[in-house]
């Protein structure tokens, strides 16, 4: 569906992105994550053939995007990150002018519009002035003016920045939808625990290259080379301690009061015999649970986090 | 199918407070100058207190060049904002993202621009209308008139779009339109004043030209205007500045600055199509001039 080769963004002596190369295929929701100015943006208004790549080729549907730029924008739907509205225009309005501009015919865009305000919930605001809404409904709003023509892919920059949790959830329950009407979604996001949720594949850049890409599973495989285990015990923990470090697959331990953590190398099935031989040296244990690294924490692993 | 783009100018223009009290404002200017003028004729008349039938002469040159300067006034306003509004509103990337081609978006942002000026021109038309009671007038003069007008809101319009392609902020492309509006309307006829001196001081007898028209002056919109008094009025605005006081002459004038006007519009809105269009070489070419460095103290 979407493929970028050696895509680079050059201003001036600035490059913004480097030598990126991605492949999406149909019907995958792929999360972008990154720093600020790691090249997210640039990289998605490049696909929305909003900017011109300074050297590279991307691909939508196998039509190379600068030379098919009328045909892969009928293929694509954006949504920016900042985006601002037009004074004196309703809602209703706000969508047919989009539908007119995106080529629908009268009759395709009055069927259309509805069906869209339904799906980001904002029928009852049909006859409202834009400038009159909140933000989570400019954001949906947005949202529906990028779906107005029915792109096969949908490229989302920050759909839920600035919302507050109750529009956030709204936002998510649409993504969710819009996943299971088979779009294609290529998101970035600032919030990596609703990404992991939705998304099928993840690709975290930083500096303008991508450094990590594959599904949540496979980034943390790479990422995490040991396991972690946490177990709480009633009293003991200097025993405990001691017993733990005697074994050798784990490589460290932290103790904390009665809270106990390890790395061990190997399958889950090998923290077997260690609660066994816990417990039969009299190691209180009261809970035992292990650790699941989550995309904050690969996040944080993986990328620098220098300012740029 | 009508412009999209149009559609909702119109759309959002009409709405605002600011169309009907510029249109309020224009008839009241409009009327105001022709109430001075007919009162003043009254007044003035050598002949005791009366109304001069020859007086409308005056008043019809009179109203169709502060018409002609007050569309000159209004349009770069109308248009200068038109694409870095979009930019400062920031929806000119979910516009320019469509499968609307740039030269229609340019086309759509100018013929909403030209509506307004339409509409002016329409109010106008009763005002106008007045002259026909004292006769001397036909329609036709009226219609070439307002033909001439729209030609110079296109002209000028074109001149405000530029602008605002070209600037990313308002006021920069405001001040850029209204400053190239004042040389084409001001400019041109000063470095005509000197030529002409030039050619006065320098030649003599035979030497003079007979019709003395320099190019320059084809870039003025006055050019076109006064050759459409002198041919139907026989006067002269520009007196003894250029030597053209054929009727002929004054058509071909008028011609050559309408050619000139339409085209030099045409060529400012492609260039304006190939700056909006970020797929273009020329649409891109000065995105890396806004990214600075910010250098931050070290206390």
């Amino acid at each position: 569906m979407l493929r970028l080769e050696n895509v680079t963004k050059n201003y001036g002596k600035f490059t913004a992105v480097n030598n990126l190369s991605l492949q999406i295929k149909e019907g995958e929701i792929f999360g972008f994550v990154g720093p600020n100015g790691a090249g997210k943006t640039t990289t998605l208004k490049m696909i929305a053939t909003l900017l011109k790549p300074s050297y590279g080729k991307i691909y939508i549907d196998d039509f190379e995007i600068t030379s098919n730029v009328k045909r892969v924008r009928g293929a694509m739907g954006y949504m920016p990150d900042f985006f601002g509205v037009y004074d004196n225009l309703k809602v209703n309005e706000y969508l047919e002018f989009y539908g007119d501009v995106a080529g629908l015919s009268h009759t395709e865009r009055d069927k259309v519009i509805p069906d869209l305000l339904e799906l980001v919930d904002l029928k009852h605001k049909e006859k409202a002035y834009v400038d009159s809404l909140s933000r989570g409904m400019k954001q949906r709003l947005c949202l529906a003016r990028s779906l107005i023509h029915n792109p096969k892919l949908l490229i989302l920059d920050e759909p839920a920045s600035g919302m507050d949790p109750r529009a956030r959830v709204q936002m998510k329950g649409i993504l969710k939808e819009l996943r299971r009407m088979g779009k294609t979604i290529l998101i970035s996001s600032h919030i990596l625990p609703e990404l992991s949720e939705l998304c099928t594949n993840i690709g975290i850049i930083e500096h303008g290259k991508i450094i990590e890409c594959g599904t949540v599973e496979e980034i943390m495989k790479k990422v995490t080379k040991t396991n972690v285990f946490k177990i709480k015990v009633l009293d003991s923990a200097d025993k405990a301690e001691r017993l733990l470090l005697e074994e050798p697959i784990i490589s460290d331990v932290y103790v904390d009061e009665n809270h106990i953590e390890f790395d061990y190398d190997g399958e889950e099935k090998s923290i077997i015999p260690i609660i066994r031989m816990l417990m039969n040296n009299d190691i209180p244990i009261i809970s035992f649970n292990p650790i699941e690294s989550n995309l904050e924490e690969i996040f944080m692993k993986v990328t620098k986090g220098e300012d740029e | 199918m009508i412009n999209p783009v149009l559609k909702k100018e119109l759309k959002t223009r009409m709405r605002t407070w600011k169309t009907p009290a510029m249109i309020s404002l224009y008839a009241i200017l409009i009327c105001s100058l022709f109430f001075i003028i007919f009162i003043e004729s009254f007044v003035n008349s050598r002949y005791g207190v009366g109304f001069r039938p020859y007086s409308v002469r005056t008043m019809y040159i009179v109203i169709t060049i502060f018409q002609m300067l007050l569309i000159i006034f209004i349009v770069p306003a109308i248009t200068s904002s038109s694409i870095c509004g979009e930019r400062e509103r920031r929806t000119f990337d979910m516009l320019v993202g469509t499968r609307l081609s740039s030269f229609s978006i340019v086309l759509g942002k100018l013929m909403a621009s030209l509506a307004q000026i339409v509409l002016l021109l329409i109010v106008s038309i009763p005002i106008l209308s007045i002259m026909f009671l004292f006769g001397g007038f036909s329609p036709g003069n009226i219609i070439m008139l307002f033909l001439f007008y729209l030609v110079t809101a296109i002209y000028f319009g074109s001149i405000g779009i530029f602008t605002s392609t070209f600037f990313r902020k308002t006021t920069t492309s405001t001040i850029m339109s209204y400053l190239i509006s004042l040389f084409l309307v001001g400019g041109t006829i000063i470095i005509t004043v000197i030529w002409a001196e030039f050619v006065r001081s320098n030649l003599y007898g035979s030497q003079r030209p007979a019709s003395f028209y320099p190019l320059i002056m084809h870039f003025n919109p006055f050019s076109g205007l006064s050759s459409i008094l002198l041919y139907q009025m026989g006067e002269n605005i520009f007196g003894g500045l250029l030597y053209t006081n054929q009727k002929s002459v004054a058509l071909l004038n008028l011609y050559i600055n309408v050619g000139v006007s339409l085209t030099i519009s045409f060529i400012l809105l492609f260039l304006s199509s190939l700056k909006i269009n970020p797929m273009n070489k020329f649409g891109n070419w000065n995105s890396g001039k806004k990214r600075k460095k910010k250098k931050t103290k070290i206390k």
